[in-house]
Order: C-alpha cells, then sequence, then structure tokens
C-alpha cells in the first residue's frame, strides 16, 4: 500500500517540476521541449547516480516520467560498459528496447486507426 | 455627471485587467492539476506493476510491461481524442509522463494522413520520438563511454 502513495507522490513532484517550468519560462517551452528536457535529465542525474536510488525507492513514481526513461538509457550504457566501447553504445537501447518498440508500433497502428477530433 | 454610469464599466474593466495579469491563482492550480495528474498516472502504473510482480514477473520483465501498457494506453487515449483534454486541464502532469510521450506521438502523426501513410503518418511519428531518443542517446552513450574510460 505505501508503495503506491509513494508512487503518486513522486511522480506528481516530478510532474510538477515540469509544469513549474512551462509556466515560469516564456511560452516557447512546448511539450516537446518538456519531453526531451525531462530524458536528459534523467540521463544525466542518472550517470551522476542520483537517479537510479530514486527509482529504488518510489518505484514507478521515478520510472514512468520520462525521466525514468533518460534513467533506464544511461543504466543500460553503463552495464553495457563493464564490457568495453560496444557495450557503451549497445546497452542503452537495449534496456530500452520495450519501450521504444511500444511507442513506435502503438503509435502507428492509433495514429492509422484514428482520425484527429475538432 | 457622467460618472456613475462610467465608473461601473471602468471597474469592471480593471478587474478583468487585473485577472488577467495576475498569475497566482491560476499557477497554483495548474500545478495542484499537474501534481494530481501526474501522480494519478503513476500511481495506476503502480498497481500494475505490483500485481505483475505478483502474478510471478521479475522486477526487470514487470517494468518493461508497465511501459508497454502505459505507453498502449496512452496512444488509445490519444486516437479516441480523450487525452488532449487531460492535457488542456493537467498541463505537464499528463506530458511528463511515458503516456504523454505516447499522446505527443500520436496527436502529430495522426495530422499527417493526408501526406501518406509512409512518409506522412512515418515520418511525422518521428518529429517527436527523434529529438527525445537523440538527446536520450547521446547522453547515455557519452556517459556510457566515459566509464569505459575510468574504467581502462
Amino acid at each position: 500500500m505505501i508503495s503506491l502513495l509513494i508512487a503518486f507522490l513522486t511522480g506528481g513532484c516530478l510532474c510538477l517540476i515540469g509544469q513549474l517550468v512551462m509556466d515560469k519560462t516564456n511560452s516557447s517551452v512546448s511539450s516537446g521541449h518538456i519531453l526531451v528536457g525531462f530524458i536528459s535529465g534523467g540521463a544525466i542525474l542518472s550517470g551522476a547516480g542520483l537517479y537510479q536510488p530514486l527509482v529504488d525507492w518510489a518505484g514507478e513514481g521515478a520510472s514512468i516520467p520520462l525521466s525514468g526513461f533518460g534513467n533506464l538509457l544511461t543504466q543500460g550504457a553503463l552495464r553495457g560498459a563493464e564490457k568495453g566501447i560496444t557495450g557503451a553504445f549497445s546497452g542503452g537501447v537495449e534496456a530500452t528496447a520495450a519501450g521504444i518498440t511500444a511507442a513506435i508500433v502503438f503509435g502507428y497502428v492509433m495514429a492509422v486507426l484514428f482520425n484527429p477530433k475538432g | 455627471m457622467d460618472d456613475g454610469k462610467l465608473k461601473a464599466p471602468e471597474i469592471a474593466d480593471y478587474k478583468t485587467q487585473v485577472e488577467q495579469i495576475k498569475p497566482q491563482p491560476k499557477l497554483l492550480k495548474n500545478c495542484v492539476w499537474a501534481f494530481a495528474t501526474g501522480g494519478f498516472i503513476c500511481l495506476l502504473a503502480q498497481i500494475i506493476f505490483n500485481y505483475l510482480l505478483a502474478s510471478g514477473l521479475d522486477k526487470i520483465q514487470a517494468g518493461n510491461s508497465v511501459s508497454i501498457i502505459m505507453i498502449f494506453l496512452g496512444a488509445l487515449l490519444t486516437g479516441l481524442g480523450v487525452y488532449d483534454k487531460i492535457v488542456e486541464k493537467a498541463g505537464a502532469g499528463a506530458i511528463v509522463p511515458i503516456t504523454g510521450f505516447a499522446n505527443a506521438i500520436v496527436a502529430s502523426a495522426m495530422e499527417f494522413k493526408h501526406e501518406g501513410y509512409i512518409f506522412g503518418v512515418g515520418s511525422k511519428i518521428f518529429s517527436v520520438v527523434g529529438p527525445t531518443l537523440l538527446f536520450g542517446f547521446v547522453f547515455s552513450v557519452l556517459i556510457g563511454l566515459i566509464k569505459v574510460f575510468i574504467n581502462a
């Protein structure tokens, strides 16, 4: 039960940071910039060893925001790096392959099936 | 003699101007919505994750499955026209979670059907996936390479 509460609070806080960035900066910050910012921020914090502890504690609350995706990429690259340079290149995609493929495949299927509303 | 007549619209005008300029209540409202919606999406993901763990998947399998399910839901709700209404209300609360990533992909791709299914929809999918993954890849590979050279 406690894991649900922690996931709610952590996910909420990460989204709150995103909202503050959007509201406190000029309107040129689009949703695309937020996505890029979060995946980059997650990847960098992960490299500094700061994000994985948050994932261990908050579970999906830290994994589902896009910063968790960046963390997964970096953690994969770091694991791969143990085996050398090739691993540093392949590790990130290996760790995130399911999410990337799902996003592209489901994205395409839904875009073909449905038409824009309004 | 027109004082009484002019004042009322002037006051009303002034009040709407103040309302437009003063950002505080809107910011607070946006933040509450973002926090609650983002939190709820992560809560939903955690419920699915706990269920999958209990049904015997290991942590990595369960994590991947949750990502796939959430991406599917985000893409489906976007196709149905529901997710964009959530984004309007919740802002970053609906953009930052991975469902928002799926939403951005489907929303931008759907608009380009008239340019065809291969180079219309097929390339517009990557107008969002492209920059997002690009920066993720660049930073993660750089960090991986730094580790290789530290280890060497």
